[in-house]
């Protein structure tokens, strides 16, 4: 006793540990470990007390350090049994802060939680439900459901209101307990505390955005309390509600919209006035009136300067982006201010607005903008706009780009833009252009000699794919440069080059080859092409600008022969080769040597490339006769040897892979030759493979992927040439992404990149699964809505049946479905009257009369709503169930003026399923 | 609904959290730690919401507000009104003001328990009890009454020596 009494004397309380924890000079973790290692020798002491301030501090020690407080759960469960009430509350919080789902003391606490909901302290009762709405699983739930019912009909507010609360969890834990308690939570719609009602909506609301088509039949309900409602929270709530089933349901969009209408011209509170926007939004796009007023309400309140009212604003006109352009376009200023606006997530929302608005007409005018906002912004968001540009632009092969001039200045701005980051893309971009639309090459030229030139350009390592892009369409392109030949060579090779990753510097090294090809070529051209003599001084003076090209490309490239990476060694050593006849001017025959080589050469530069297909392969029809193993059973012996890697793998470069395909007389694929895959180099891959099986990955495409009867040549053709395209084509697969376009013609990597985008299936947006528990909500709230259902109502019935169970439950209630069904449209017509103006022509052009007689014309006409029968169908039920709907049966009575069209629509073989259910059903006054 | 509330300060330290779904402690922290680097990266006059997807799941959203060297955070998915939940962190904050008389991170640090009660009369298991800062105060002022009968909880009292007292 006496240990007992100076344990607990020198107990610290929460108190002394949180000023401890302050004030702690020891460094925070070590305090904690001390701290828990105290927590933990209290926690045995048989004295309730110090157990109690235990547990107290360990639930501290959870939220603040994170310590772990699993250990402590039946500590917990002691704690909660204890009498007093603030101990028990203490017990309570370290439940509900600690306990989960898979907690194993779970099943200790039924009996006491079944007590404590029972206790005659309603804030007892209190703290058993809000621990319930925090460790309930189904266990709990299965075994609570009756005193939760209970509870919902106690004498006070204050336990109705929470009772009703937590029946969400119950539903979703339990969907067993929907049977039990659905229908008393919706007479708590009607309960006499506010709070309560409030209460229910929020569950309702919970449950109705979880899977709205559900919830129809009580669409009528929410719409008497959202007419009487003063309250801004259960308006909200309601409104979200409708926000749901508006888009189901178009005849009550048309009876919500009036109402709608009037409550965002009267209301003060702007959550409930952007509420109603947002249901606008999501389900009454088709009300003109509504949206109207809506986008008029959005720019009154953005033009406020609130960030948060801007923030909301910004996003309802994202929805109605899609079917209301002329709602953005209204904005377009406010919008395009948010641009400037200091916070990153307004700058967002207004991007995609603007990139939303782009258009063939105005996206010139837009890109303009939105690239004087990128000069100014941040790095992060200023990449973002430059990023949206290009996808915008670049969507659909340029569909809204006209003038291609255009967007190749705006391509190179983007590169140039100091935060820019998108070298890639506009890389990707401008070859694409250059490869796509002939017209504009020599546009496209001037840009890239532009941005080669640039030596800033080359410190940014984010930009070297445009650099690499750029080089790859000057070199192929080198007739078009708009300084001549020898401005690119000096950009080219240019000191800072050295900058540049290795693939891209060999890439410019190929480009220095084929400028300087070029370049040498027209040279000849322009001095020796009349003259069949060539004299001596003649070639001394004049040749001296080819000499000066020759020492420039000789002076900056011969370092490069020792470069670390192999391709840029290899390529460095290549051009030095070709430069080598020219090295002394004055052997006039070995420079006339180098001119007919270069001339070659400049053949086989010269062949022009076109867009190829990624799918180009496979149109390639497969010619009858085909043996694959006869084939390559012949061609073992040709190529025998095992070394043929080792032999001829890295002393083929690219140049000689052109050569071998120009001596073979290789035809690129044109665009109307698509099928013309290069028959050899695939024939040889093929062969290559079955050679080195093993080799392979065996992800690769399956062996008859290949077109291996493509075959032309003869075997002893292909005998001679199989080892060096063989292995340079493989080869060629590993090395540099940017020179594959001229190696392995069938598929170039820019082309190819664009026919995977095509190809990506952006559009298929992954379906939202449903977790197995809504499933059974949603299922257990049919049952609870339609359990006396009209059998003959089966029939109508097909768009239900496959998300429902309840078909056989369905009895005939036909006659008072029908009424029911009626007591929603008198409103419609009351409505639109009222709001009429408000609505919009549609409305307008109807009185009641007309909208009746429709209804009676549809009555002999069409088959029913499926929604509509889930109305009905909902509404007798409720009728049904004893005593407990009588208030609501009521109001509907009183409103039921017309009679109604359900039974005919009930004609064997007219089955609903065949009308437009996903619709919604057909207004009927179009019928 | 509301997936938690939390109350941190201007350096990250956690004063009240709740989470209305169970989340292990690692990831409490966690989460503490990358709303507190969202929130101070956010100069004032900004909107007081903030998308977080990647922190909470789709069409999650952060809510808060500043005052002095608290944060208040509130976490909600699409089934919120964002200013309805800005208007209910004003309701927190004023039954605060009232219950502690010019509330001030220290109250709040010192009265973890009591804090939990006031936000406990607020929201339960996320979804919104009650939004009128008076019926919040009568429940809670109630409850208090209710923990201070008979013995006195020792986290209610300040200095020991008074709890002794009582004991005895």
């Amino acid at each position: 006793m006496a240990s007992a009494m100076m344990e607990s004397l020198f107990q610290r309380t929460l108190d002394d540990l949180v000023k401890g924890l302050r004030l702690q000079m020891v460094g925070e973790s070590r305090y904690l470990a001390k701290a828990l290692e105290e927590v933990r020798k209290e926690m045995k002491s048989t004295d309730p007390i110090i157990k109690v301030t235990a547990l107290q501090k360990l639930t501290y020690l959870q939220m603040a350090c994170g310590a772990d407080m699993s250990w402590a759960s039946f500590c917990a469960v002691e704690v909660m049994t204890m009498t007093r009430f603030s101990h028990k509350k203490v017990g309570y919080l370290a439940a509900s802060q600690s306990f989960h789902e898979g907690t194993d003391v779970l099943v200790l606490t039924t009996n006491l939680l079944k007590k404590d909901l029972g206790s005659k302290n309603e804030y007892e009762t209190s703290l058993a439900i809000e621990c319930l709405s925090r460790i309930l699983n189904a266990d709990l739930a299965a075994a609570l459901t009756p005193e939760v019912f209970t509870l919902m009909a106690s004498s006070r507010s204050y336990i109705r209101k929470k009772a009703t609360l937590v029946l969400l969890r119950v539903f979703v834990k339990y969907p067993d307990a929907i049977r039990v308690a659905f229908k008393r939570l919706v007479e708590k719609m009607d309960d006499a505390d506010p709070q309560v009602v409030c209460a229910a909506v929020s569950v309702l609301c919970e449950l109705t955005l979880k899977e709205p088509r559900a919830y129809l039949p009580l669409a009528p309900e929410f719409y008497r309390l959202l007419d009487k409602s003063s309250n801004n929270w259960l308006s909200i709530k309601l409104v979200k509600i409708f926000g749901a089933l508006t888009p189901l349901e178009p005849r009550l969009g048309r009876k919500i919209a009036g109402p709608l209408c009037d409550l965002m011209r009267k209301v003060h509170a702007k959550s409930l006035l952007f509420e109603c926007i947002r249901t606008v939004t999501l389900g009454l796009r088709d009300h003109t009136g509504a949206v109207k007023l809506c986008v008029e309400k959005l720019r009154e309140n953005m033009d406020l300067g609130d960030p948060n009212l801007k923030y909301l604003g910004l996003k309802a006109l994202a929805a109605l982006m899609d079917s209301h352009p002329w709602a953005l376009a209204e904005s377009k200023e406010v919008i395009i201010k948010c641009l400037n606006d200091g916070d990153i997530s307004i700058q967002r929302r207004a991007l995609v607005l603007i990139m939303g608005m782009v258009s063939e007409s105005n996206v010139v005018e837009t890109v303009q903008v939105l690239l004087r906002y990128a000069q100014s912004a941040d790095a992060s968001f200023c990449n973002e706009l430059l990023s949206s540009i290009l996808q915008t632009c670049g969507r659909a092969r340029y569909e809204i780009v006209s003038d291609f001039g255009w967007y190749v200045t705006v391509l190179s701005d983007i590169a140039c833009i100091p935060h820019s980051e998108h070298g890639g893309e506009v890389g990707r971009q401008l070859m694409d252009v250059a490869i796509r639309v002939e017209s504009v090459r020599t546009d496209v030229v001037r840009a890239c000699c532009g941005l080669l030139a640039d030596p800033a350009l080359l410190g940014r390592p984010a930009l070297q794919g445009a650099l690499c892009a750029a080089a790859w369409i000057v070199g192929e392109h080198i007739t078009r440069a708009p300084h001549g030949p020898y401005e690119v060579l000096e950009a080219l090779l240019q000191p800072r080059t050295r900058l540049l990753h290795f693939s891209v510097h060999a890439v410019y090294l190929q480009t220095v080859l084929k400028v300087f090809v070029s370049y040498a070529i027209s040279y000849q051209h322009r001095y020796f092409a009349k003259k069949e003599v060539l004299e001596q001084e003649e070639v001394v003076t004049q040749r001296g600008s080819l000499h000066a090209a020759v020492e420039l490309i000789k002076e900056n490239i011969t370092p490069l022969m020792n470069s670390v990476d192999m391709e840029v060694q290899e390529r460095a050593c290549n051009v030095l080769g070709q430069l080598q006849p020219f090295e002394d001017p004055n052997d006039i025959h070995r420079v006339q040597d180098g001119f007919e080589m270069l001339t070659a050469l400049s053949e086989v530069f010269s062949l022009d490339l076109g867009p190829v297909s990624v799918h180009a392969q496979g149109r390639v029809p497969l010619p009858e006769n085909l043996l694959i193993e006869n084939n390559l059973d012949a061609l073992g012996p040709v190529c025998g040897s095992d070394d043929v890697l080792l032999n001829t793998g890295e002393a083929k470069t690219s140049t000689s892979y052109r050569e071998w395909e120009a001596e073979f007389n290789f035809q690129p694929p044109s665009k109307e030759n698509l099928s013309g895959v290069d028959p050899s180099s695939a024939a040889l891959l093929q062969q290559h493979r079955h050679r080195y099986e093993n080799f392979y990955l065996p992800s690769d495409a399956p062996v008859v992927d290949y077109p291996p009867a493509q075959l032309t040549l003869s075997a002893a053709t292909t005998a001679s040439t199989s080892h060096g395209p063989t292995d340079s084509s493989v080869f060629n697969e590993n090395s540099l992404v940017w020179t594959k376009p001229r190696q392995a013609k069938a598929r170039r990597p820019a082309v190819v990149a664009l026919d995977d985008e095509d190809d990506l299936p952006g559009i298929s947006t992954p379906v939202s699964k449903k977790g197995l528990k809504d499933e059974l909500v949603f299922e257990a709230i049919r049952d609870a809505l339609s359990a006396d259902r009209n059998k003959g109502h089966s029939a109508a019935d097909g768009l239900e049946t496959p998300q429902g169970t309840s078909s056989s439950r369905k009895s005939g209630h036909g006659h008072r479905s029908t009424k029911n069904r009626d007591a929603t449209n008198p409103r419609v017509d009351e409505i639109q009257i009222h709001a009429g103006d408000g609505v919009g022509q549609e409305a307008d052009s109807q009185t009641p009369n007309v909208v009746h007689r429709e209804h009676r014309r549809s009555r002999h006409h069409r088959p029913s709503k499926l929604e509509i029968h889930v109305i009905n169908d909902g509404l007798s039920s409720e009728n049904e169930s004893e005593g407990t709907f009588k208030l609501s049966e009521k109001a509907h009575k009183k409103k039921h003026k017309h009679r109604s069209s359900h039974p005919r629509s009930r004609r064997p073989g007219k089955s609903p399923v065949s009308n437009s259910q996903n619709s919604g059903s057909i207004p009927d006054f179009l019928l | 609904m509301i997936l938690a509330a939390l109350i941190m300060n201007t350096q990250g330290k956690p004063r009240i959290t709740k989470f209305y779904d169970h989340v292990s402690v690692e990831r409490q922290q966690e989460i503490l730690r990358v709303v507190y680097s969202v929130l101070s990266s956010r100069s004032g006059n900004l909107c007081s919401f903030v998308e977080a997807d990647d922190i909470f799941g789709p069409d999650t959203k952060l809510v808060y507000k500043h005052f002095a060297t608290l944060y208040f955070v509130f976490v909600i998915d699409s089934a919120e009104s964002e200013l309805g939940i800005l208007d209910l962190i004003q309701v927190f904050v004023e039954t605060l003001d009232r219950c502690f008389k010019n509330v001030c991170e220290l109250d709040i640090v010192y009265n973890f328990g009591k804090v939990h009660t006031i936000l406990d009369e607020i929201v339960m298991g996320g979804q919104v009890v009650e939004t009128s800062s008076a019926e919040v105060m009568k429940a809670v002022q109630d409850i208090w009454k209710l923990e201070r009968v008979g013995e006195l909880n020792p986290a209610n009292i300040r200095g020991i020596g008074h709890y002794k007292n009582s004991r005895s």
